[in-house]
């Protein structure tokens, strides 16, 4: 999720401030931390200097913005769900500076506001497709474990085994649930990604087609 | 400050589960409007005998306010209708359009989303192979195209009945006699009664009853669905839904913990048209008063296989006896208990983690096998309405070393786990799991709903397998089944990522076609390994249902007379 919120200049400091508080108290930010659904969220203030001239020529901008840019699992009822409910006040604080921020309770205008400020995203890659931020840390937790038994097993007793691999049972069984895709949010996405396959398939022939043609070229 | 509602608009079945309130019989039957005169007869003719919310009197008590009071009836009445039933009653375009999506494509057109059908398949195959062919035949021919269809289920009448004098085990006479009411209202209104219901299609009503046991030569009925689990417990408490005295009671364990003790959720949570947990006003379809205090249902018919049930549990159980060196029967209690939440007869894992605790515990408030069982009955049943059956958390057990994570009532009602301070790990100072005494419903208190069901099938005195027919019929209420009912059962039980069970899902509600683990943890002090069931295999499994809005009095009032009127 990508939201641009406009923020008065006068004001943007206190946010600024705000940032910095968190950043150099990482407490603050537990309640955002224990939102498990969320990969990773960034805030970004960008004053009217730092927007970049890509040839469209330079923007006149009378105000601060806040760049925010967050990956989540789920959906995006869920995510502001999510936030509305569980952390409403950190939201609060961390949109003090944005105009005509309607703060995050009730919920209804704060998903009218993300919803009129957002940037919909065209394109998303995926480094770990089935596995949320939350599989990947167990899994890795889990890895570590099996590695020190691995290890164990080439020089220890049995009994000495037996024992380590109770205690990393213990250490694992946070984790052990079977891995695989999330729910879809709904049939349109299942049938957008079916109807979709066809589309990529054929472009991926095309690829392929050109990627022989040039390499029957090279060798000619 | 407690919200007064006007009850007397209110369906009774929003604010009671009839169930609980002596009500062990019921009989769901379901209508067709073949043209809008006669579904408005028929609406006009069934709103005169509605149930509502008002308050019965208790005994040797002066109501607070008389014209709040009703008597208890012997038999209750409830509508609800689904969209295309108010489609069929020529409802105006702007107040039909402004239904919330998920009301509008019905139930059917959700399983992917609620994980009845296999969600590994996708809809184009899973129609080709009759996905729904298991459905009660009523459920099959419901909304077979997107136009009105000939076998389209438009209204849901529900009625509930006490037990007929001097019997334990009959229902009221009221129940019969209000049933032929019924059908020949229908018949004189013009509107078409849908039979089709039960495996073979042969039932004219969706019936459904307490399972009834033989408790010292007496049939009586009990708290018991057809695994054996005690069922119906932590029902939500809202604002205005009790009276100040009873809800003080109620509310342990069945409202919301937000810092000051248990509180009532809001009741913009299961009634339309007052402010929710979001402090907002839901949103409803114009004009304002025809969704005001009503509400939406959920119908779903859940079977259960008996028979594969009992079969894996006996399979585990042998294996846990070996791994956690425990007798046959400890390890088949610990099993249930831990697949559940809860023992068997509803004392929670939460509050008596082992099977000694809750012998122990058993036998201290006598319910125990050792007391002659009409007395353990009576003593059970106190202790199940009592707050103490209720009166938990989960945020002191993060590693779920009392209550699996993943276990069922855990997954259902989450009440503090989700806490986004609560933290997972060990205290450096402690060297304990962390506790959080200040956690909170936050992440809960939006996901609630009401169960508004009883079971079906046979009593326990006879056989049962995956053949015969048992289950639950569930009537889930809230105000958005989107983000409450579909939520739960969507992200909780058909998946576990919000308790670090990935892709595992509820080990008594869910699929178990891919995923069939669910895993046991286990307190290292304790000297018994964790333990991972790998052999679930699904035993529940619905068998049809739909989506129904509950209108209110008014509401009826208005469809009947044809004076819905948006503008």
């Amino acid at each position: 999720m990508n939201v641009v919120t406009p923020s008065h200049p006068r004001n943007t400091w206190i946010n600024r401030l705000l940032f910095m508080a968190s950043r150099g108290l990482p407490e603050n930010l537990l309640g955002l931390l224990g939102l498990s659904l969320i990969h990773f969220a960034r805030w970004v203030i960008l004053k009217p200097a730092d927007w970049p001239n890509l040839g469209q020529g330079k923007e006149e901008l009378q105000n601060d913005y806040v760049l925010f840019c967050s990956n989540f699992n789920g959906t995006w009822d869920q995510y502001i769900d999510a936030f509305s409910d569980g952390i409403p006040s950190g939201l609060d604080l961390f949109w003090y500076s944005a105009i005509k921020y309607p703060k995050s309770i009730p919920i209804t205008p704060f998903k009218n506001y993300i919803t009129f400020n957002q940037i919909d995203t065209d394109y998303y890659y995926n480094a770990t497709p089935g596995s949320a931020q939350r599989d990947i840390k167990t899994s890795l937790a889990i890895y570590d474990q099996v590695l020190k038994l691995v290890d164990l097993h080439k020089h220890s007793s049995p009994e000495e085994f037996a024992a380590a691999f109770r205690k990393a049972a213990y250490n694992m069984q946070i984790g052990l649930g079977d891995p695989g895709f999330g729910p879809v949010a709904s049939l349109a996405t299942e049938a957008a990604d079916e109807n979709r396959k066809d589309y990529v398939e054929r472009s991926q022939e095309r690829f392929q087609g050109l990627r022989s043609l040039r390499k029957e070229q090279k060798n000619a | 400050m407690t919200r007064k509602l006007d009850l007397n608009d209110i369906q009774g079945n929003v604010t009671r589960a009839y169930g609980r309130y002596s009500f062990p019989f019921a009989r769901y039957y379901f209508f067709h409007f073949p043209d809008p005169a006669s579904g408005r007869a028929f609406v006009d003719k069934v709103r005169t005998v509605v149930t509502t919310a008002a308050r019965w009197p208790k005994k040797d008590q002066k109501p607070e306010d008389p014209s709040m009071v009703q008597p208890k009836p012997d038999c209750t009445t409830n509508i609800a209708l689904s969209f295309t039933g108010l489609l069929a009653l020529g409802l105006p375009v702007r107040t039909l359009q402004a239904f919330p999506d998920e009301f509008i494509e019905g139930m059917k057109a959700r399983a992917f989303i609620l994980g009845d059908r296999d969600p590994g398949e996708t809809e184009r195959a899973a129609e080709k192979n009759k996905w729904d062919a298991h459905w009660d035949p009523i459920w099959q021919n419901n909304r077979t195209s997107s136009a009105p269809a000939e076998g389209d289920v438009h209204m849901l009448v529900t009625l509930n009945a006490q037990l007929a004098p001097d019997t334990t085990d009959k229902p009221h006479p009221a129940l019969a006699e209000r049933a032929e009411w019924l059908l020949e209202a229908a018949r004189k209104a013009g509107v078409r009664h849908l039979g089709g219901i039960g495996a073979k299609g042969d039932e004219d009503y969706q019936s459904a009853s307490a399972v009834f046991e033989n408790v010292g030569g007496v049939n009586l009925p009990t708290r018991k669905e057809h695994f054996g689990f005690t069922d119906g417990i932590g029902d939500p408490v809202f604002e205005g839904q009790l009276s100040a005295e009873d809800e003080a009671k109620a509310v342990v364990g069945r409202g919301k913990l937000m810092g000051e003790g248990w509180q009532p959720l809001a009741t913009g949570e299961f009634v339309l048209g007052h402010p929710d947990e979001s402090q907002e006003l839901p949103p409803t379809a114009p004009p304002y008063e025809f969704m005001r205090n009503g509400t939406f249902v959920a119908f779903r018919k859940l079977h259960e296989n008996v028979g594969t049930f009992d079969r894996v549990l006996k399979e585990e159980a042998k294996r846990y006896a070996n791994v956690a060196n425990v007798g046959d029967v400890e390890a088949e209690e610990t099993l249930r208990a831990k697949m559940c939440g809860r023992w068997s007869d509803g004392v929670p894992l939460a509050k008596v983690p082992t099977y000694q605790d809750w012998r122990a515990f058993q036998k201290q408030h006598k319910f125990d096998p050792d007391t002659p069982d009409l007395e353990a009955y009576k003593n059970h049943d106190v202790y199940v309405r009592s707050g103490e059956a209720r009166d938990f958390r989960y945020a002191d057990d993060m590693p779920g070393y009392k209550c699996p994570s993943g276990a069922h009532i855990r997954r259902v009602n989450t009440r503090d786990y989700l806490d986004p301070l609560n933290k997972t790990g060990k205290d450096p100072e402690t060297g304990k799991p962390h506790e959080n005494p200040d956690a909170t419903s936050a992440l809960n208190k939006r996901r609630r709903i009401l169960r508004r069901g009883l079971p079906y099938g046979p009593s326990n005195n006879e056989a049962k397998d995956d053949s015969t027919e048992q289950g639950v019929i569930m009537l889930i209420m809230c105000a958005s089944l989107f983000r409450q009912f579909e939520f739960v059962q969507q992200q909780w039980i058909q998946y576990g990522l919000d308790f670090h069970q990935g892709n595992n899902t509820c080990p008594l509600l869910g699929r178990h076609d891919r995923h069939k683990r669910h895993t046991i943890p286990e307190n290292p002090e304790s000297g018994k390994p964790p333990y991972v069931m790998s052999k679930l295999d699904t035993f529940v499994e619905c068998r049809g249902g739909d989506y129904f809005f509950v209108p209110s009095m008014t509401a009826l009032r208005m469809m009947a007379m044809g004076i819905v009127d948006p503008t």
